[in-house]
């Protein structure tokens, strides 16, 4: 046997213990998570870093002027950035595996739409105050969100209980349309201070004085987090089909209730906030996929991370793209993500099925 | 885990099941019984009750009335993930939208042996990737089930349900997509996991061809209920299959074999 053959066998089967190893989802995971979170930590010192003013170390340390603007101004914007991506992305990736829908996403479902409907409502009444120190407008967003993802789901299955994916999508825009039609409504009829005060929050924006919104949030948060990365395997299994699911033991009704109240909740919350960031659910978890594979328990942990890393850097570009002046960062997101997504999809055909 | 009260009676068994979509009767009191260890074909005309009855069995849909009992004990009093380690079901159609590789997905046959944040480990991997050289199958372990046709897709459910290790194997139409030679091959994989592993297989098929040398019971269904069933060579003939049916069906015997057609 001539040595080079060999050689080339032993390089043959290395590349397919390599190949064997990476389809091992354990495996991918042990190899996204510390990549991610180093990604992410890079990202957030280029968002701590660059703004209005370049962070200067040194004036850090001596100003308590500049100490004052990087501690209550940058940091928690940047903190804001990151848990509004990582909310969204995440969100988006459970509700394409419970949905078996690459396309669906917290904006295409119009859950959103839903949330903005609740908050407006909430605004117009007054209710932006808080509740026992929680912002009632979180609460009026996540039932507004959750009303709007239980019609979808409704609308979307056929009396056989068969999910209808053209049907899902169709009548996530029309609710969208709907949504942001009572919320011209509510506007005309609020009083104009009010009016305008629906219009600013419409716009939405991550800025942020201080962390006490962000613990607010982090309440509401956490918990949906939790409950999301708790179903994870039964989203997996959920999305190779519902009733394989249901015959390998999964309570499919009951996964579904937890990541519509799951992610209601976090929609809401980010929403009430952030105002309308699109795609970021749709292209996050999309990325993730062809990096790290289709498994749902990678998937779900990466979008996290990936979404949060995603946002800090879309609202950097969004704080000094035309600086002093600031553009919103759902603009942002939608001119990257659109020609990405549409990118993904010529790319990878079989993400179009629809 | 033969019990001895089922060793000697039915391995599954269903007591008068009824049951209905919103009004409209799917299952009307039906009572079979199935033998531990045997190889059973449902038949029956499109929309006669069929898949409804072979979920009920494997406990997918609670019936309206009446009930299952599996190996000795009502199937309803069985956790899901336990039921799921004893019996397995091949659904008719399954979900490709995303790009999983088939060894993912017979993978995910394992899930009821591990817990909630644990992943497969290499034993899980070496059952999936049994069953699916059980079915003839290995190659197709890395590929995408998007990519696959019909045909392989169903063999790759089945490899799933292999990987259960179930003592039960529920499939509705498994061959529907399968060409003669996977077919074939197929029902060869099916009755070799009877004998060799004492499976209980009950499964759904409109190829009656096969059913002389593939089938030890034959239930057949009308209208939501049972009308016959025993032997192929009891079921299989001109009355029983041209009332299933609703048409003139001709059967004929030959050399221990059915064949079965019908008139225009």
């Amino acid at each position: 046997m001539p040595s080079v053959q060999k050689s080339d066998s032993l390089s043959e089967s290395v590349e397919r213990e390599r190949a064997r190893q990476w389809g091992r989802a354990e495996v991918r995971l042990r190899v996204a998570l510390p990549l991610l979170l180093i990604g992410l930590v890079l990202a957030l010192l280029i968002g701590l870093y660059m703004g209005y003013q370049p962070l200067d170390l040194a004036s850090l340390r001596s100003d308590p002027l500049a100490r004052a603007v990087f501690l209550h101004l940058r940091l928690p914007r940047v903190v804001m950035a990151g848990l509004v991506g990582a909310s969204l992305a995440m969100a988006g990736a459970a509700l394409q595996a419970l949905f078996r829908n690459p396309l669906a996403d917290p904006f295409t479902l119009g859950v959103s739409g839903g949330a903005s409907l609740g908050a407006s409502i909430a605004i117009a009444f007054g209710l932006g105050v808080n509740f026992v120190g929680v912002p009632l407008i979180f609460i009026a967003a996540f039932v507004g969100a959750a009303l709007s993802v239980l019609l979808v789901y409704r609308l979307a299955r056929s009396g056989g209980g068969v999910m209808l994916p053209g049907a899902l999508l169709l009548s996530g825009v029309v609710l969208n349309l709907c949504a942001s039609a009572g919320v011209l409504v509510v506007q005309y009829l609020a009083s104009y201070g009010r009016a305008l005060q629906i219009l600013r929050w419409l716009i939405g924006s991550l800025d942020v004085v201080g962390f006490d919104l962000i613990w607010k949030m982090l309440i509401f948060l956490l918990p949906g987090w939790l409950v999301l990365i708790a179903q994870a395997r039964d989203l997996h299994l959920l999305a190779t089909g519902e009733e394989s699911a249901a015959s390998l033991g999964v309570d499919v009704r009951r996964t579904e209730r937890m990541v519509f109240m799951a992610s209601s909740l976090i929609v809401g919350v980010t929403v009430s906030v952030g105002g309308a960031i699109g795609f970021v659910g749709l292209i996050v978890p999309h990325t993730a996929r062809l990096l790290f594979g289709q498994d749902v328990r990678v998937l779900l942990p990466a979008s996290f991370l990936l979404g949060a890393a995603f946002l800090v850097l879309a609202d950097t570009l969004a704080r000094v793209a035309i600086s002093p002046g600031e553009l919103p960062v759902g603009a942002i997101t939608a001119l990257l993500g659109g020609p990405v997504f549409l990118f993904l999809l010529r790319s990878q055909q079989r993400y179009s099925a629809m | 885990m033969p019990s001895e009260s089922s060793s000697t009676g039915a391995f599954i068994q269903a007591d008068h099941l009824e049951f209905s979509y919103s009004s409209l009767p799917a299952v009307v009191d039906v009572s079979v019984s199935i033998p531990r260890g045997a190889m059973c074909a449902l038949i029956g005309a499109n929309g006669s009750g069929k898949s409804t009855l072979i979920r009920l069995l494997g406990g997918l849909l609670k019936p309206g009335s009446g009930e299952v009992i599996f190996d000795g004990a009502s199937l309803s009093t069985l956790h899901p993930r336990e039921r799921a380690k004893r019996i397995a079901y091949v659904p008719q159609s399954t979900s490709n939208v995303f790009p999983f590789t088939a060894l993912e997905v017979v993978l995910t046959g394992r899930s009821p042996y591990s817990g909630r944040f644990r992943f497969e480990s290499s034993y899980d991997e070496q059952i999936a990737l049994g069953a699916l050289e059980a079915l003839d199958a290995a190659h197709l372990a890395s590929r995408h089930i998007t990519e696959l046709s019909g045909g392989e897709r169903q063999l790759v459910t089945v490899a799933r349900a292999l990987a259960q290790e179930p003592a039960v194997l529920l499939l509705d139409e498994p061959a529907s997509a399968l060409d003669l030679k996977h077919r074939t091959q197929l029902t060869r994989a099916l009755r070799k996991l009877r004998d060799e592993r004492g499976i209980t297989i009950l499964m759904i098929t409109h190829d009656l061809m096969l059913l002389d040398s593939a089938a030890d019971l034959i239930f057949a269904m009308k209208c939501g209920r049972v009308i016959a069933s025993g032997a192929p060579e009891v079921v299989l003939n001109d009355s029983v299959l041209g009332e299933i049916y609703d048409a003139p069906v001709r059967t004929m015997r030959r050399d221990g074999r059915t064949f079965v057609w019908s008139e225009l």
